[in-house]
């Protein structure tokens, strides 16, 4: 009796608990809440820590860490819930790469408050033990990736293949997809990490996020490419054949896409993929509107209206 | 009310008031791209962060290696960018390693600047048009098997060659010439490429299997001493005149 006056008790009080945390439940239209968030992405940034030099070059004066810090910070102070992630390709392609490996690359999106990112073929460049070294010692973000199994390799602990973070009231799952290494990447390179089928893979951890885990919203982080001439596995891909994501931010093929891409996925739904370049020239935003889901509607978002935001 | 029928009335409409609770669904988004420049302020913070390395990397990567007279640029079949830099490889390879060497190949997904702008040419420049530490490698190769690669090429947007020239139509290799003559499928010829290629990079796999010779000699180095020859003359660096693959479409 005791026991089960306890279990009462501390049930109720649980209870109790959830309840006040979740004012909502109390609300007498509690399907008119709408919560908000503010997505930030880069792809591809390449060591690409300075502007480009003012040599006359096409992309002379673009990007940079200075001015893509001061324009997050600027969001952020908006007063926006900012989710800051990037898809992967963060090494390589500037001198800062082949004297430092990596290491401001990684500190400066920690100081930037980078949530997640995933890993580009060239961020093997340095090999595995290097970017695992970087990622371990400078990062405080995750790495997520669900299709390369590291288990016997250094990265190991280094790597998750998905992240749930909870802002603005909402539960947000992230995973994130690779690239086929053979013939991309030196096989001394990525050693004995193994590749594995990325829409195998994504959709059982997208289904684990959104039906399991209860998430709002499932984000995959892509490095696969937005799509190719031939059937190459690739962005566009991945939306029709899968089920639970949401939204896709790709990397690896440079596209700077005009808007994002809007695909109907293998239930019928609406999903969005998106890419922005390459080097940090530019920073993507997504700011979405969410409520509850409805009656019959349950968790159909074929509504999902897409606009150009005002003034951009 | 006894605590026990509170404790079970509040359960009770947790149940009920949680059976409504739905996951949330994205209603709308609103989508923008922000272009990030120098001109705009920058993060005081990243900057003073960023300061100790740009000085070092500014230390060694500043110094002007050469000059251009106009701009190199990389384009597809061919560029004059990829095909200055088949030209470095395949000078210095003569030079150093093999003076019978005959081709040379620059793979079009290595080259990773769109141009190397007319004007001073700094060692940073060098290092981000070729920022990998690919090695030299040079191999003898069987006509049949070079014509191949040559397919394999025309299929992948083209690249920089130097030694040969050839025509794409539909994806494959046409009106092959090596320094002027027809490609002979029963010849052997002594190509120049990179570790990465070699290795089966870019999905090529026919190379192989092949003897080759490791030169232990970086790529960006062959770059380097190639302009550094054109520098110490107190010329401007060469810059290829002539389109080497065209398309026959």
């Amino acid at each position: 009796m005791q026991t089960r006056r306890k279990f009462i008790r501390e049930t109720g009080l649980g209870m109790a608990a959830l309840l006040a945390a979740n004012p909502v439940v109390f609300a007498s239209d509690a399907n008119d809440e709408v919560k908000k968030l503010t997505i930030l992405h880069t792809n591809d940034v390449h060591s690409r820590l300075e502007s480009f030099p003012m040599d006359g070059s096409a992309n002379a004066g673009k990007a940079g860490v200075a001015p893509r810090a001061a324009l997050i910070n600027k969001i952020r102070n908006e007063g926006n819930e900012v989710l800051l992630l990037d898809s992967g390709d963060i090494f390589q392609g500037t001198p800062y790469f082949n004297m430092f490996d990596g290491e401001p690359e990684i500190k400066a999106m920690q100081m930037m408050g980078y949530e997640a990112c995933t890993m580009g073929n060239h961020d093997f460049d340095a090999g595995l033990e290097n970017f695992h070294t970087k990622i371990r010692t400078h990062a405080k973000f995750p790495v997520v990736i669900c299709n390369y199994d590291f288990r016997e390799t250094v990265m190991e602990h280094s790597y998750v293949p998905y992240h749930i973070i909870k802002k603005g009231g909402l539960d947000i799952g992230i995973t994130g997809v690779g690239i086929e290494l053979a013939g991309l990447v030196p096989d001394k390179l990525y050693g004995k990490t193994k590749y594995l089928d990325p829409i195998m893979e994504v959709n059982r951890t997208a289904h684990y996020l959104k039906k399991d885990k209860k998430c709002d919203f499932v984000i995959c982080l892509s490095h696969l490419g937005d799509r190719y001439a031939d059937n190459k596995v690739s962005d566009e891909i991945m939306a029709k054949e899968t089920e639970n994501i949401d939204l896709i931010l790709g990397g690896h093929t440079h596209r700077f896409f005009e808007a994002p891409r809007e695909y109907q996925n293998k239930a019928g739904k609406k999903i969005l993929v998106n890419q922005v370049g390459w080097a940090g020239i530019k920073l993507g935003r997504l700011d979405y509107s969410f409520s509850r889901s409805r009656g019959q509607n349950l968790d159909n978002n074929q509504s999902l209206s897409v606009g150009k935001k005002e003034g951009e | 009310m006894s605590i026990y029928r509170r404790l079970f009335f509040s359960i009770a409409v947790c149940i009920v008031l949680g059976a409504c609770q739905r996951q949330y669904v994205p209603q709308k988004v609103d989508y923008s791209g922000y272009n990030i420049n120098v001109k705009d302020s920058g993060s005081k913070n990243l900057q003073d962060f960023l300061q100790p390395y740009k000085d070092s990397v500014a230390k060694l990567m500043d110094k002007v290696v050469g000059t251009l007279d106009s701009t190199l640029k990389n384009s597809t079949p061919d560029g004059t960018l990829g095909n200055f830099i088949a030209d470095a490889y395949l000078t210095m390879a003569k030079q150093k390693f093999n003076p019978n060497a005959a081709i040379s190949f620059m793979n079009i997904g290595g080259i990773r600047l769109g141009s190397i702008p007319a004007g001073p040419v700094k060692r940073g420049k060098i290092y981000e048009v070729m920022p990998f530490d690919n090695e030299m490698y040079i191999l003898e190769v069987p006509g049949n098997i070079l014509r191949e690669y040559l397919d394999a090429i025309a299929g992948d947007r083209g690249g920089g060659v130097a030694g040969i020239k050839f025509q794409i139509a539909d994806k494959k290799a046409i009106n092959i010439t090596i320094n002027g003559k027809p490609l002979d499928t029963t010849a052997r010829y002594i190509m120049v490429n990179s570790d990465y290629v070699v290795n089966g990079g870019g999905n090529f796999y026919g190379l192989k299997d092949l003897k080759k010779e490791r030169t232990g000699y970086l790529l960006r180095n062959a770059i380097l001493d190639y302009i550094a020859e054109f520098t110490s003359r107190n010329q401007p660096i060469k810059i290829p005149d002539d389109k080497r693959i065209t398309s026959a479409n």
